[in-house]
This record gives C-alpha cells, structure tokens and sequence, in this order.
C-alpha cells in the first residue's frame, strides 16, 4: 500500500493539541455572528424575537392587568394618561451547533483532514463558550449521530476537547440521515457549522435542507486534503488501484498529467456545485485546504465570511 | 507474390498477435493505493469500468498501430517476394559474353552486356534470394569471355562477391570464342584424386550462358557429360547493323607520297543502305565518299568495297575511316590503321669504271647496301638473288636479261622491249624535266652537260622525266613487273656528278622506286593479344586505351615494354618521356559486325534454345515490410507523446483576491 496520503504528522491526543494557548489568546476577542435572530431559552447576549425584559427597546402596548409595572412608561402616562408597556427585545443565548464529519473519508492527508475538522470545531467552540453560548457538539458518520450538548461557559472547553479527542473516524458519511437527525433534535437554535469533505456521491443538497429546514444557520467548512487537491504535486504516480476509504471500491488509473487535468476539473465542478447548492438553500460555505494556517482562517477568513465577529 | 518463409512469418504472428491482444485485455498490475473517495478519480478516468481480469476491448489508435507494425513485422518474416521461380541448387557457371558484338545498345540505348550483366546479377539473386530462412545453393563461378575467357568470381556462395564480379566485367571488341571459357569451367570443376591414381572426377555443373549467341567456334565445342547448358540470349534475332569490316592501305605505284585506302562494309539491314564514309589522317578529315551497300540477302550480309582516291602522306601517321551514321553498334563505325614511316631499304649497286653511284649511295640511310662486280651481278641475276633487294643500281653493264624488280639503269639501255630501239646519242644540254615527278623534285637539270648517250626510240609505256636538246636523258617506265628509272647516258660522260642535283636525284629514285606500292596493311594484332614494342628507353611508359583510359607500364632492362590482352579496338598509344609515341591500330574483327542475336545455339550435336525464364528474377518485399514497421512505431510513438504528455498543471488556488488554500 502506498503511503500517498497517509497522515504522517503527531496526531493529538491532548487537549491542548487541539487549541494552543496561542491560538487561544487570538479567539478571546471573537463571538459566533448568527445571520438570523432566533429566541433562547436562556437570557443571553443575543436578539431575541421573543419581546422580553432587554436594554434594546422594540415597540409599545396598551398595559393588562397582570403586566409588570416595571415596563410601564411613565413618560408616556404623563404625556398620554394611558398606561402603555414598553417592550424590549429579550436578548437570547446562541447555540453554535458543530456537525463533525467522522466518517472514514475524513482519516486522510497531510495535515490530516480529522484533525483539521476537530481543531476547527475545538476553536469555534471556545470561541462559543467564551461568548456565553452554548455549543452543541455532533460527530456524524454511517453509524449514526453522536452528540455532547448543553455546554455552557468556558469551564466546559475541556469537555469539548475530550469529547473531540474521543471521537474516531470510521465508516461511511450517510450525510442526509446524519442531518435529519441532528435538525430534529432541537438542542436550540442557533449556527450549525458543518466540518466535512462533502465527498457525498448524492451531494450534500438534501441533509443541508434538512438543517436549514430544521431552523439552523449552516455554515459549511469543506475541508480537503492537499493530495486530493494537487494529486501530482503530493506525489501521485504510476499505475494505482485507487480504494475508496469508504465504500471500498477500486478505481483504476495511470497518474498522468492528463488524467490529473481531468480529475482536478471534476473536484471544480463538484466543488462549485455544492457552494451553488449552499446559496440555492440560504446557507454560507467555504472551501479551505487543511494546510491553512488555523488563525488565518479563523480571524481573518471566517471574520470575513461573516461567521465570526 | 510469393513468400519465401511464410511458415516463420505465420508462427510468429500466432504467438506475438494474440499475446499483443492479451496484454490489453489483461488489466495491468497496479499499486494499490488508498484515498478518502474514488468518485471523482471515477469519473475522470476512462478505463476504470472492467471488474473481470479481462476488460472489454475498446477502440485504441495505439493498439491499431501496434497490431498494424506487428503484423509488417510478421509480412517481413514471411519474406515476400514477386515475380520469381523456384530456387535454383547445385552448382552454377555464369558465362558471360563480352565481345564486340555485345557492345551493340537496344532501343533504349543500354548495352548488350550492360543487359547480360542485369540478367545474370538478377539470375544470382534467383540462386541466392531465397532469404535468412531457406536451404543453402551452391557455389557459382562467374567468367567474362570474348576472344580469352577471365574468371572474374571464382566458385563461391558470397552473392555480394558474385554480384560485383558480374558488375566489374568490362566490354571487348573482340570477337567472342567460348572454347576457352568451357576449358576454364572444366578445370574449375574437375577434381583429381590422387589417392586414386589420378582418377579425376568432375562436379556436374549448370552452364548459364548470357550471349547474342554469335560465337565462333560453339559448333566446334561439345558439352560433355553432366554438364547442363540454359542459353540466355541477349538481343534480338532481328537487329541491324552496318559496319566497316575491313580497312587496308598502300602507297601508290605511281608515287610513293601517296596512300590508297581501302575499304570493306558490311550492311545486315533489309534494304539496301547508302552511307557516307569520312577519310582522317590524324584527326584532320580529308575527304568524304559516299557508298551503297546492298542489303542483306540468303542470311548473307551484303558487302561493297570502297576505294579512296589517292592522297599525299609522305610520312607516317593515323588513317581513320569513319562511318557517317549512328547505328546498334558504334564500334565497327570506325577502323584505323597506321602508316608506318617509309622502310630502309636493301640496294644492290654494281657499276663499272669510276665509283660515282655507290659514292652516293653509300651516304644514304639504307638497309642493306652491297656492291657487286658485274659479272656478280648477273650471277645473282641468274640464281634470282637479286629479288631479295629492293632496287638494283647499274651503270653502264650490258645486260641480257632483267628479271621482275626496280632498277635504276645508267648508260647501257635495259635489256626490255621500251628500250631495245636506241642509237649513239650526241652531246646535249638539258632542257625540260617533269618537275611535278618525285624523281625530278629538287633536281637543277638546266646545268647538265652530256657529251655522249643513247637516243632510244620512246615507246607509249614509256614516260620522259627529263628531255635533252637532242634525245631524251631520263626515263621511267613499268612493264612486266620491272619498275625502272632509266638515264640514258653515264654519269662519267658529264659533269652531273659534280652538281649538287646528282645526289637528290639518286636519293629520289630509291625512295620512288624502294616505297612505291607499299603495302601499308594494319598490324595483324587481335583483340585479346598483348601489345609488345622495344622503346629503347628505361623508366616507364603509359599506355592510352581508345577509351582515354591511361594504364601505366613498366619498361624492361631492354626496353620492351609489353601491355595486354587489349580489349577495344581503335588506337593504343605508348609513349614515354624520351621517346615518340608508338601507335597502334586495332580493329574490331569483322564476324562481330553481323549481331542478329540468334534464338538457338548448337554446341557439338546439341542444340539449346534461349531460356523463357531468363528475365526470372526475385524482387524482395522484406525491406519494404520492414521499413513500414518503422514509420508506424514513429506515428505509435506520436500518438502515444500526443496522448500522455499534455503539459497540462492546474492550480489549486486560482484568482488573485482569494487565499491561498480557501475560497
């Protein structure tokens, strides 16, 4: 067997593998953005639609009996003598939903595409809990769905990274099953950010409707490996029997020049397609090489892309 | 077409063909490699789609050419070949004619021996081409004849040697004899045991003889047991020609300045010709005759005689007639002949009284000079010894008889009939003299003074050379074979011996009558024999064919120089630093100028016919195959560069506002 795209860097195994101190002083100054204003259960540091006791004034209404006395505007009576509430928007804790593809397709590349996909979800999530928001944590592939939910405040971080750490590549994507489940879940609304390669024969179309269906600001992180992006550049060549990680199947080829060409125009149009699908269906997607530097993305490029803030 | 190892090509395509096939239907033993998904390698290679060891068979340009250059390679092992008979074995001998004859040129102007030369290098190549994978032949032995036979290829199975043997023979104009050609192969062929008291035994071979067929003494051969002879002719039974058979040429009785030349011709067309025959000496053209030739009739060729008229060339030189018209064969288009300086001559002198006449004589460049007393002389006369002389000198002998021979007669008058009627002449001056005469050339005759003489009676045979005031002083006439120079009174009884006139008068009688009627006939030499001549110098001597080609020739102690066989007719020259050029004229011998080639040849009691088959000859189609292999491994070669070497790199990141590895 080749060691074309095997991982041949450490693999972390501590928490602080997955985010550095370094790193980790660079996300102190950044917040999850959501695009949309959802309601929270919890009073926290966002919008609600929800009207409720907030500092940001919404609208006025005639007062009822049972009202609190609290938000009656006394100006208004003065001016008016009706008894009118004032009604603030209720700010609501977010929850940054973080969808890890787990699947096998994910063990692959130098820097290894798993690894990537957990220092990327380790990051936005402190980035979440630093911001008072809970972060909601699922690890997808064709096993089902594992999850780590409610996690609030900082303190819970190393929860996050072992929860990370624990979780193992293995099996096939089932892309569409993961997102039916994780969009019924409920575990609070808020931004779903997927972590995956996307590399989904049916496309990704129908799990991401699912998620956008299910009340989620997705935001889609495909992630791939140096080898599968400049194959000759990594090192392909020769006459290979291509196995898929996944379902196993065998693809023969002659790395050529010409083959490669062929190959690198099939991963634009795929890749084209799926951002097309993203904007079809309402949600954000970018599309990174695991090679990237991880504060780069993170503060200058996800800032950017309206993710961060 | 024919294929001389088809079962080789046949094997080779059964087993290389289907092996070429079986390697694009095998997949091809890949590394296998894993990667995170396959789609879309899937989708951007063509030759994924075969699951069973063997794949479906698509259409490939690279396997079309490959199966196209194997089965070249297969039609180059088979070895094809056309127009060809079946190979010939055993022992050949090639004989091959080259005399003058086959010097005549078919329409197309090639040779008959250039053609002779093509049939039997394409007859070496029937023996020897039957390629890498046949059965050996025999040996073969090439030899060039015409008058003398030349073994240019001894027996050998080397075709390349055999073929620039036949390419090296060289064109004679001789005539062609083939007795000496069979004894050559004979010896060649024949092998002598001593083991077994000498018994010989002879090793049977096939003649193959390339000839018109005009061969002199083939009727007087015979082929002797075992031996085999295919007769490829060369020409046609019905080709044409005229030519100069023979050229002769003497010095005229009248004068010996002057040369006659003779000629012979000889016409083989149908009809009767007239041509036109151009007269050189030393290249410079005198004269122009034209001549009708009659044609030939009974298988007979027609012949006429020409003679020129007389032309003065006192001294040696080249004679050259040339025929005025272009024909099959240029070669009896033109004899020459060279006229030797005139010779020395033997002189029998014999006079009574002072010695003035032998005086003179004696101071001349002769041969022979003997003097005699008269009684001698008639003795001589008597026992016929004086015939070895060229001219007989006497003065003032009274003779009874004069047998044939030249004489110059002073005083008494010859004992012939012109001159049996004569009296006592007077004295006399001299008045008048044929000055035109050689005789007279040069001669003061007016300071002549005789006192006495003989008066003879002139008769019609005799002519005045120079005439006295009173009788006639100097005569010439011919009858009876006496040629004779006649001065009718002795030299003592005037003052003739005191002139300067006397000497040149005597030295112009003996030239008259030592060189007239010559006979200045060509050198008997033959094509085929050796020139041979004494130079009287050392060092070395060239010697220039008619062709121009100049051969080098060493010179022997005595100054012989030798140079031979000659081979072309026309003029040889030798010559060297220190001494004059030597001529020779040789000429093509005259059975050589009838060149209707003939169909049937009979050779003792046996008569063969031309072969049918001679223009048999194998062209070989490998090479071709072989060449059609490489332009289509150069056009695979394309193809395959063309197919996996597009320089074509596409970058990950493309577009300058976005990052490297996002987007």
């Amino acid at each position: 067997m080749s060691n074309f795209g095997e991982t041949i860097h450490d693999r972390p195994s501590k928490v602080d593998e997955l985010l550095g101190s370094h790193l980790m002083s660079s996300l102190d100054s950044l917040d999850i953005v959501a695009r949309k204003i959802f309601s929270g259960k919890t009073q926290g540091e966002r919008k609600s639609r929800r009207r409720g006791s907030s500092v940001e004034f919404a609208d006025y209404r005639q007062y009822t009996s049972g009202d609190d006395l609290r938000f009656i505007d006394w100006n208004v009576y003065a001016r008016l003598d009706r008894l009118f509430m004032k009604i603030f928007l209720e700010e609501e804790e977010l929850t940054l939903g973080i969808a890890v593809d787990a699947s096998a397709s994910m063990e692959f590349g130098n820097p290894n595409k798993f690894d990537f996909a957990r220092r990327l979800a380790m990051a936005l999530g402190y980035v979440a809990l630093s911001s008072h928001n809970k972060v909601s944590l699922f690890g997808f592939n064709s096993d089902g769905v594992q999850r780590l939910t409610g996690l609030r405040g900082r303190r819970r971080t190393r929860d996050m990274g072992q929860w990370l750490l624990d979780l193992l590549p293995s099996g096939g994507t089932s892309f569409v099953d993961a997102c039916k489940v994780i969009s019924t879940s409920r575990q609070g609304r808020g931004v779903l950010v997927v972590l995956s390669d996307c590399l989904e024969e049916d496309g990704i179309t129908q799990g991401l409707s699912y998620l956008v269906g299910g009340g989620w600001d997705v935001f889609v992180i495909q992630s791939l490996a140096p080898e599968e992006v400049s194959p000759l550049d990594a090192g392909l060549e020769g006459d290979l029997r291509l196995e898929d990680s996944e379902s196993g199947a065998e693809c023969e080829i002659t790395a050529t020049a010409p083959l490669v060409a062929k190959y690198k125009q099939r991963l634009e149009q795929y890749c084209e397609s799926i951002r097309e699908q993203c904007i079809r269906i309402g949600a954000g997607s970018v599309r990174v090489s695991t090679d990237v530097d991880m504060e780069q993305l993170l503060v200058e490029y996800l800032r950017g892309r309206g993710l961060l803030r | 077409m024919t294929w001389v190892t088809p079962s080789a090509g046949l094997l080779l395509g059964a087993i290389v063909i289907p092996l070429l096939l079986l390697m694009y239907f095998l997949r091809l033993r890949r590394r296998p490699l894993r990667i995170s998904s396959t789609m879309l390698w899937e989708r951007a290679v063509e030759d994924l789609h075969a699951n069973t060891p063997f794949q479906r068979l698509r259409p490939s340009t690279l396997l079309l050419l490959q199966l196209i250059a194997l089965i070249f390679v297969v039609l180059a092992l088979m070895q094809p070949q056309i127009e060809g008979g079946s190979p010939r074995e055993g022992t050949h001998i090639i004989l091959i004619d080259r005399s003058g004859s086959m010097a005549a040129v078919d329409g197309d102007g090639i040779t008959r021996l250039a053609i002779a030369k093509e049939k039997a290098s394409d007859l070496v190549n029937q023996i020897y081409g039957g390629g890498l994978f046949s059965s050996t032949s025999g040996e073969t032995m090439v030899i060039a004849f015409s008058g003398h036979a030349e073994v240019v290829a001894p027996f050998t199975d080397s075709k390349q040697q055999l073929l620039h043997a036949i390419e090296s023979i060289q064109p004679t104009h001789g005539k062609s004899s083939i007795g000496e050609p069979l004894k050559l192969a004979r010896a060649y062929t024949t092998n002598v045991d001593p083991e077994q008291d000498g018994i010989s035994s002879s090793e049977f071979a096939q003649l193959e003889l390339f000839s018109d067929g005009l061969i002199d003494d083939i009727q007087d051969q015979a082929l002797q047991g075992g031996e085999t002879l295919q007769y490829h002719m060369i020409g046609s039974p019905l080709d044409k020609n005229i030519g100069i058979s023979t050229i002769d040429a003497k010095r005229s009785d009248e004068s010996s300045d002057d040369v006659q030349v003779f000629l012979s011709l000889v016409n083989t067309n149908s009809q009767d010709e007239t041509v036109e025959i151009e007269l050189q000496i030393d290249g410079v053209p005198v004269g122009v005759q034209e001549v009708q030739i009659p044609k030939q009739s009974d298988g007979l060729a027609g012949t006429s005689s020409l003679v020129f008229v007389p032309f003065s060339m006192p001294q040696s030189g080249v004679i050259k007639a040339r025929l005025l018209l272009e024909d099959s064969l240029a070669i009896d288009n033109q004899a020459s002949l060279i006229i030797p300086p005139a010779k020395e001559l033997k002189v029998l002198v014999a006079e009574e009284g002072a010695q003035i006449v032998r005086t003179v004589l004696q101071g001349m460049p002769l041969a022979d000079l003997k003097i005699v007393t008269s009684s001698k002389l008639k003795t001589m006369i008597e026992s016929g010894e004086s015939s070895a002389y060229d001219i007989v000198v006497i003065r003032n002998i009274h003779l009874d008889t004069l047998p044939r021979g030249k004489y110059l007669i002073f005083g008494e008058p010859p004992p012939i009939a012109p001159f049996d009627t004569f009296a006592d002449g007077e004295a006399q001056v001299m008045l008048v003299a044929d000055e035109n005469h050689p005789v007279m050339r040069f001669v003061r005759y007016e300071d002549i003074v005789v006192t006495k003489g003989y008066d003879v009676v002139l008769q019609n045979t005799v002519e005045t050379l120079l005439e006295g005031s009173n009788w006639p002083a100097v005569m010439t006439s011919r009858v009876d074979g006496i040629q004779l120079v006649y001065v009718a009174f002795d030299p003592i009884n005037s003052n003739w011996p005191y002139l300067r006139s006397f000497p040149f008068f005597i030295f112009n009688v003996v030239q008259f009558l030592g060189h007239a009627g010559d006979q200045l006939t060509a050198s008997t030499m033959e094509i085929g024999q050796t020139i041979t001549e004494n130079i009287r110098v050392d060092g070395k001597a060239s010697l220039v064919e008619p062709d121009g080609e100049t051969h080098t020739i060493l010179v022997d102690k005595s100054g012989n120089v030798s140079w031979g066989p000659v081979r072309l007719s026309g003029v040889h020259t030798i010559s060297s630093d220190k001494h004059s050029d030597s001529l020779f004229a040789i000429n093509s011998p005259p059975q050589e100028s009838l060149i209707a080639s003939t169909e049937q040849i009979s050779i003792g009691a046996k008569e063969v016919v031309t072969s049918t088959s001679s223009g048999l000859s194998f062209i070989q189609l490998w090479p071709w195959a072989l060449g059609a292999v490489l332009v289509v491994l150069i056009a695979e070669w394309w193809v395959y560069q063309k197919k996996v070497s597009t320089p074509l790199r596409l970058s990950w990141t493309q577009g300058g506002s976005e990052r490297k590895g996002i987007r």
